[in-house]
């Protein structure tokens, strides 16, 4: 053989080596550690992860839209170099990307609704019915459709067509109530069938759904859910360092909004609105700094439901029927948990309506929910009606995002997409 | 602070003695070869030259004499050749005898447009620069001899028509942005890939640790003094055998290597300085407050202070009343080549060192590089290159940061800290106090790096007609960033240390052959045939700790709180393989078929293989009889070809991230996955020509090319109602470009004593989105598809349907130039190309004598916009110098003064400077506080770099060495501009890094940021 021959065998001999050495470089998987692939999510050990992960999208949704959802309804004013649009003064066009983070919400709904289906098929139809973890995600497909409903004019969901889910119309807002009230059922009966294990869940689950039937108009249903729910309970969205909150973080570590331009900052030593003054501007160089303390670490939870809410919901129920001392009772029972000295109700309906609005605002302060109640109260209109929220959108359209990607969403009257922000 | 020489330094040197003892020249010399090479005009000795045996590695280069000397001549016949950039190629019979030594001389014939000169196509056959059908760009060294230079980005930049580098960061040891031509993708990376001696690595830029806010380049670890050339293959048309990634187009770097002789060695010293000259916004005295002394102002813009002055100083401020010093700098290479009869050595080390102008910014790089050939055989040639590179970096904060530099001091009585009453003693009451370096110096930002790239290329001619290559190659590169406030900080009291290390390896194994055979006496064939596997890891992990217990030096151990680290690790395949024919009639026309195949991890499982054909046509007209003999060279070309881009590794899978609700594990929704999906497609067309005359002293080449990207890919929204997924990649989308790219060298004058030459490069390029998704709503074809997505980038830059990509966008000020009140626009409007649409290069040299060389690169980048965030947010703290006059123009009519006071200022001007203080600019109320009425016009003119060299007389130098230069030389000297921030090409990093990958990461944004320093230097340059 020559010596060429020789060679030319050796150099096809020294190519082929590293290809069979290195057998895995001719896979062509991607290799990825970390993300985890859907199918590998169809068991029951990936139940109480789907339930943790519909909870933890809650809490993400509920961190972006308390901040809007504040200063919107000027629980917070804006003083910083963050870009919120016309957020802060009141007014919400519909050519913005993503009002009121609709992606996030729906995203808490959707993983909450999709992760029961997928609950159902693992567990099966025994188990499904009487698992925490299903009981869970009943819960906090709720909570999602209760802020959605709170904060949209109009909403949207994916719908069955076909065997196939798709990006369904947009729907009065209300719709999100009617779902949020079958979920919170459906939470409530199978946190009972848990036992001890749903017991929190079921008591939440009540007082979600006294707020939503109440919304509803069906205050006498709402008024027996709330009085399921004891002053001293509080359901919340759950922070920690990996999750932070970035209200604290926006009033601490920066100083992009201020309690000095809204009405709390001539509101001192309440202990349910706490606030410190600074001698700081805010970020934008120009507005006086006065820091929020309601959120005073990095890990500050945001009550989703409380007691304390659904005694000032009682409270308003009674003020409906014109039971004033009812009313002033509920909101004194309220008042208890921070151990607040009594008040008396006036007794006419605009002063016994203004002493409400406050009681609930602080009751609530930056829980995301007053701009819901302005408004509702605006539908209703005097005494009801806050004049603070007069000439100011009080909900969210549909942004422009969810308008692109969603071919279902007609052009509406008037120039809106997806309905409009003083719709009711 | 103290300098100790690097360990590098005595280990480099130990090394070379070794390796020179290792390998003398043979003794068993059987003859050898020796003349002179000289220019045929001029008969100025030529330097650098190769001169070898055509077929063998035997050979070696001139000296400053043009003198060479070839040993270990085979006796027998041979034929010899010589090779220089900027002349044809020469070739001469010598026959060698044992123990003796013939002479053979050379005169080179200068020309223009080498048509003869050897370029890389990614195939085994060699390929002369007559046979590509498609535009070649090359630097190489012979033309960086003299100017200061570092690496490659420097090389490139104003050099190669079409090729952009903007510079991203002023600190030493920042990288800076490279693209060649327009931009072809709306969602993948434009970074070109990356080759050295032939040997793919690693190619993206890596952002910093927040702090320091630049990109780190991996084109900066190739030092220059190692540089043989530089080919740059642009487009789809030129990269097609390179597959997918290749659409941003290629560059191969080519290192230095041995060649048979005695052992040359060279060594470099530079010392100098950086400097930073003025920023030179508008008239402001204080060079935005960066010169310091004595008291400053800024005008009040609260509702009772509007109009005042605020007056304010800065206690720490140093003596010579000026933030920015001189940054000392000095780099120091050695290097030795040479070899004997079947081996070939290049080694080298460098090592450098240079302060920025402002404390805590210094860059130490060092590199060892070691390229060994062997012949084993007659027909085998193996190469083994390794080279080691290392970063050391310390930077200070810089751009939109708490803690940075320009942010603090940049915005003079709005800065973040306030001094305490220890730095404010004898400051007077009613003037504000503060002491910015007690914050900015705080921050510590480091970069260490390190690469490890080795290759081994056994290149086998089983006959004259037939060539097989294989290359294995293996790149490891890890950048370590770390940004720390000490214990005792002033923001930060308790202090925090954050680190984040990226790993990348990426293998390849890359085959390649090539059949050559006549077909008739006229018609020759090169068939070629190859396959690649590229497997790339990367790896970024991220800790960040706070809250130490007390001083010292923490780690990431120190602190009594963490937050949860974060882990992004990957593996992806990219494999596939080629197969080309060239036919070549007369050796004038040459035809190219080709075809690559390729298979990629991130491909759909519904994809399959992508293929991407080519075919390219070149035909020198020259060669023909009747072609006029003054019209030396004329070189048609034009090619069609096809290149791509693969998706995200995740693009196809659906995945959910791990997520914890408060200690319970849990998940979300992370890729939504397409299973169809594929690469995006680049098809270009170019063609062009290539000429010289008048005995080489003009030569010009000229490039048409148009491209169009279909199926590109784009990220479609998701409607929040399914999930909340984001966007999911698809192939729906489509981009054209177009551009012309024109390069002129000439001798303008060329005698024995005085030579005055000029390269110029010109291109225009300009690019627009055709198709994003687009659908049509109502069903009615005649009202045209009324959906497109529109693709949301970083700083307020977008890429529409019928704009440039990407596009700055914003509300504009309709009357700019009236002296009126501003009226603002009620939707958002295209403002400009995020990139530029102009270059111009200019670079000229002039010798002297044999001794004197003056040369000198001027560049121009236009056509481009940049958002001036520095001037934005100094104009609505007050501190923005040119506004101060209309602003105290506008407190006094809002005094009661006259309105007719701000008649003097445009609309412009009242919007910029915000005559209206309260409030966001909005239509309701066009002059407020509005970043869209700062993204500027970023044309510039730099004078890159100036140098001059000073050959020293042999006299001087012959105890020593055979040659030595002294160059003095300058960079960054000079800009022309009418941007208004710091620098019109630079960028606060962290605005891309944030985004990640995909279009977010194309927005750029000057926000306190940097210029680049001038820097003088001084190297002597000695070869022995």
């Amino acid at each position: 053989m020559s010596m060429t021959r020789k060679l030319t065998r050796l150099a096809a001999l020294v190519a082929l080596l590293p290809f069979a050495a290195c057998s895995d470089v001719l896979s062509l998987d991607v290799e990825a550690p970390g993300r985890i692939s859907d199918t590998d999510l169809n068991i029951a050990g990936a139940m109480a992860g789907i339930a943790a992960g519909a909870s933890y999208n809650l809490t993400s949704a509920l961190d972006a839209t308390v901040q809007q959802l504040s200063m919107a309804s000027l629980d917070l004013g804006h003083g910083g170099s963050y870009d919120f649009g016309a957020i802060p003064i009141g007014i919400f066009k519909a050519d913005v990307e993503d009002w009121g983070e609709y992606t996030t919400m729906s995203r808490a709904r959707w993983t909450a609704e999709h992760g029961l289906m997928r609950m159902l098929e693992v567990l099966g139809a025994t188990a499904y019915e009487k698992d925490a973890n299903v009981a869970k995600a009943y819960l906090m497909g709720g909570f999602a459709n209760r802020l959605l409903g709170e904060t949209q004019c109009r909403v949207s969901f994916d719908d069955l067509v076909d065997g196939e889910y798709v990006a369904g119309p947009d729907r009065p807002h209300t719709d999100a109530f009617s779902r949020a009230d079958s979920l919170f059922t459906r939470a409530i009966a199978i946190g009972t069938a848990a036992g001890t294990a749903g017991a929190n869940i079921v008591t939440a689950a009540y007082g979600g759904r006294a707020s939503i039937r109440a919304w509803q108009g069906r205050w006498d249903e709402a008024v027996v859910d709330a009085a399921k729910v004891p002053t001293t309970f509080v359901w919340n969205s759950t922070f920690s360092s990996a999750n932070t909150n970035y209200i604290w973080v926006e009033t601490n570590n920066r100083r992009e909004m201020t309690l000095y331009t809204v009405m709390w900052n001539s509101v001192p030593n309440d202990p349910r609105v706490p606030w410190v003054s600074t001698t700081q501007k805010g970020q934008d160089g120009q507005t006086p700094f006065t820091r929020q303390m309601k959120y005073k670490t990095i890990d500050a939870d945001i009550p989703v439901t409380h007691g304390a809410e659904m005694r000032v919901l009682q409270a308003e129920a009674a003020l409906r029927k014109g039971d004033y001392a009812g009313a002033q009772g509920f909101l004194n029972q309220a008042r208890t948990k921070w151990s607040m000295a009594a008040i008396t109700l006036p007794t006419t309906a605009p002063e016994a309506w203004a002493t409400l609005r406050f009681e609930r605002y602080a009751t609530l302060f930056l829980e995301g929910r007053k701009l819901w109640d302005w408004r509702r109260w605006s539908v209703e209109g005097a005494p009801k009606l806050d004049p603070a929220s007069a000439g100011r959108d009080m909900c969210f359209p549909i942004g422009q995002g969810e308008q692109r990607a969603n071919p279902n969403i007609k052009k509406g009257a008037g120039g809106q997409w997806g309905g409009c922000p003083t719709c009711g | 602070m103290s300098r100790r020489a690097s360990p590098l330094v005595p280990l480099a040197v130990s090394a070379f003695a070794l390796l020179a003892a290792a390998f003398p020249a043979s003794a068993q010399e059987v003859g050898r070869v020796t003349g002179v090479v000289r220019a045929a005009d001029t008969q100025r000795p030529l330097a650098g030259a190769q001169v070898y045996i055509q077929g063998t590695r035997i050979g070696s280069l001139t000296g400053n004499d043009g003198r060479y000397l070839i040993v270990n001549v085979p006796a027998g016949t041979h034929d010899l050749r010589v090779t220089l950039i900027g002349y044809t190629q020469g070739a001469m019979s010598v026959t060698g005898r044992a123990g003796q030594t013939a002479t053979a001389d050379f005169l080179m014939k200068e020309t223009a447009v080498s048509l003869e000169g050897i370029v890389v196509t990614g195939t085994a056959a060699q390929v002369r620069a007559r046979e590509v059908g498609n535009a070649l760009a090359a630097v190489s060294s012979r033309e960086l001899a003299n100017i200061p230079v570092t690496n490659p980005e420097n090389i490139l930049g104003g050099r190669i028509p079409g090729l952009t580098v903007l510079q991203g960061n002023g600190q030493p040891g920042a990288g800076t942005t490279v693209r060649i031509r327009s931009q072809t993708t709306v969602s993948s990376t434009t970074d070109p890939l990356i080759y050295v001696d032939g040997i793919r690595i690693f190619h993206e830029t890596v952002g910093t640790q927040g702090g320091a806010r630049l990109g780190l380049s991996p084109l900066q670890d190739i030092a220059a003094e190692d540089i043989e050339r530089i080919e740059v293959i642009k487009g789809a048309s030129a990269a097609t055998l390179y597959g997918t990634e290749a659409a941003g187009g290629v560059i191969q770097i080519f290192t230095k290597r041995g060649m048979s002789g005695a052992p040359i060695w060279s060594a470099e010293l530079t010392g100098g300085f950086n400097n930073q000259p003025p920023m030179k916004i508008g008239n402001d005295p204080w060079d935005l407050f960066t010169k310091c002394a004595g008291e400053m102002y800024g005008i009040g813009m609260t509702t009772a202070t509007y109009g005042q002055e605020i007056k304010f100083v800065d206690t720490t401020c140093p003596e010579s009343g000026r933030w920015f010093k001189n940054g000392p700098v000095q780099r120091y290479s050695l290097s030795v080549r040479g070899g004997s009869t079947g081996m070939g050595y290049y080694v080298s080390a460098n090592y450098s060192d240079e302060d920025g102008t402002l404390p805590t910014q210094r860059a130490r790089l060092g590199g060892l590089r070691a390229n060994l050939d062997f012949a084993p055989t007659e027909n085998v040639k193996i190469q083994l290159n390794s080279a080691l590179a290392m970063r050391a970096l310390s930077f200070v904060e810089d751009g939109n940061s708490l803690r940075g530099f320009l942010l603090n001091v940049g915005r003079g009585y709005s800065g973040n800290y306030l001094g305490k009453p220890e730095d404010c003693v004898g400051v007077p009451a009613g003037v504000t106090c503060f002491a910015n370096e007690r914050i900015w110096l705080d921050a510590h930002n480091t970069t260490r790096s390190d690469r490890f790239t080795t290759g081994l290329t056994v290149t086998h001619d089983a006959s004259e007609a037939l060539t097989n290559r294989l290359s294995i190659g293996w790149d490891f590169d890890q950048i370590n960033n770390r940004r720390m406030q000490d214990w005792g900080a002033v923001l930060t009291a308790l202090g925090n240390l954050g680190n984040a290390i990226n790993y990348h390896t990426k293998l390849s194994i890359d085959y390649a052959g090539s059949w050559i055979r006549p077909i008739r006496s006229d018609l020759n064939s090169t068939f070629s045939w190859g396959g690649q596997i590229f497997r790339d890891q990367h790896r970024r992990t991220s800790y960040y700790t706070y809250d130490f217990a007390g001083p010292g030096v923490p780690t990431l151990e120190s602190g009594s709180r963490w937050d949860p680290p974060t882990d992004y690790n990957l593996t992806q395949t990219n494999a596939g393989f080629f197969l080309q024919e060239m036919l070549g009639y007369k050796d004038r026309a040459f035809l190219t078929l080709g075809l690559r195949v390729d298979g990629n991890s991130a491909f759909g499982e519904n994809f399959g293989l992508q293929q991407y054909p080519k075919a390219s046509l070149s035909y020198v007209l020259s060669d023909h009889a009747f072609w006029p003999k003054w019209f030396e060279t004329m070189k048609l070309r034009g090619a069609y070809g096809f290149s791509g881009k693969a998706p995200g590794a995740f693009a196809k899978l659906r995945t959910w991230s791990p997520v914890s609700d408060d200690g319970t594990p849990g998940f979300t929704p992370r890729d939504v996955g397409n299973p169809d999906v594929g690469p995006e497609r680049t098809r270009e067309i170019e063609f062009g020509f290539d000429a010289s005359m008048g005995q080489g002293r003009l030569g010009v080449e000229a490039t048409y090319y148009n491209a169009k990207t279909s199926d590109a890919l784009v990220g479609v929204s998701q409607p929040g109602s399914m999930g909340g997924w984001g966007t999911r990649t698809e192939n729906v989308g489509e981009l054209t470009a177009d551009g012309v790219e024109l390069q002129l060298n000439a001798a303008l004058y060329r005698t024995n004593f005085l030579e005055w030459r000029v390269r110029s490069n010109l291109a225009f390029s300009r690019n627009e989105a055709q198709d994003l998704n687009c659908q049509d709503l109502d069903g009615l074809p005649e009202n045209g598809r009324e959906s497109c997505q529109i693709v949301a980038v970083a700083n307020g830059a977008y890429i529409r349907v019928g704009r440039p990509v990407p596009e700055y966008w914003g509300y504009k000020i309709l009357n700019p130039d009236e002296h009126a009140a501003p009226i603002r626009s009620d939707s958002l409007l295209p403002i400009g190309p995020v990139m530029p649409t102009r270059l111009l290069g200019f670079s000229t040299s002039l010798s002297i004598g044999k001794r004197i060389t003056l040369e000198a690169l001027l560049e121009h980048q236009g056509g481009h916009y940049l958002p001036n965030y520095t001037g934005y947010q100094d104009e609505r703290r007050g501190v923005w110098y040119p506004c101060y006059e209309i602003q105290k123009v506008m407190a006094a009519v809002k005094a009661g003064g006259s309105a007719s006071l701000l008649d003097p200022y445009t609309a412009i001007e009242r919007a910029r400077c915000a005559t209206n203080i309260t409030g966001a600019g909005s239509s309701a109320n066009p002059a407020g506080h509005d970043s869209n009425y700062w993204i500027d016009k970023a044309d510039f003119w730099k004078l890159r770099s100036i140098s001059l060299s000073l050959e020293l007389p042999e006299k001087w130098v012959q105890r020593y060495a055979d040659r030595a230069t002294l160059i003095l030389a300058g960079r960054n000297l000079l800009k022309w501009t009418d941007f208004q921030g710091t620098d019109p090409e630079i960028e606060d990093y962290q605005d891309r890094a944030g985004a990640g990958s995909g279009a977010g990461a194309y927005g750029r944004r000057e926000y306190y940021s940097l210029p680049p320093a001038r820097s003088f230097l001084a190297t002597l340059r000695v070869t022995f």
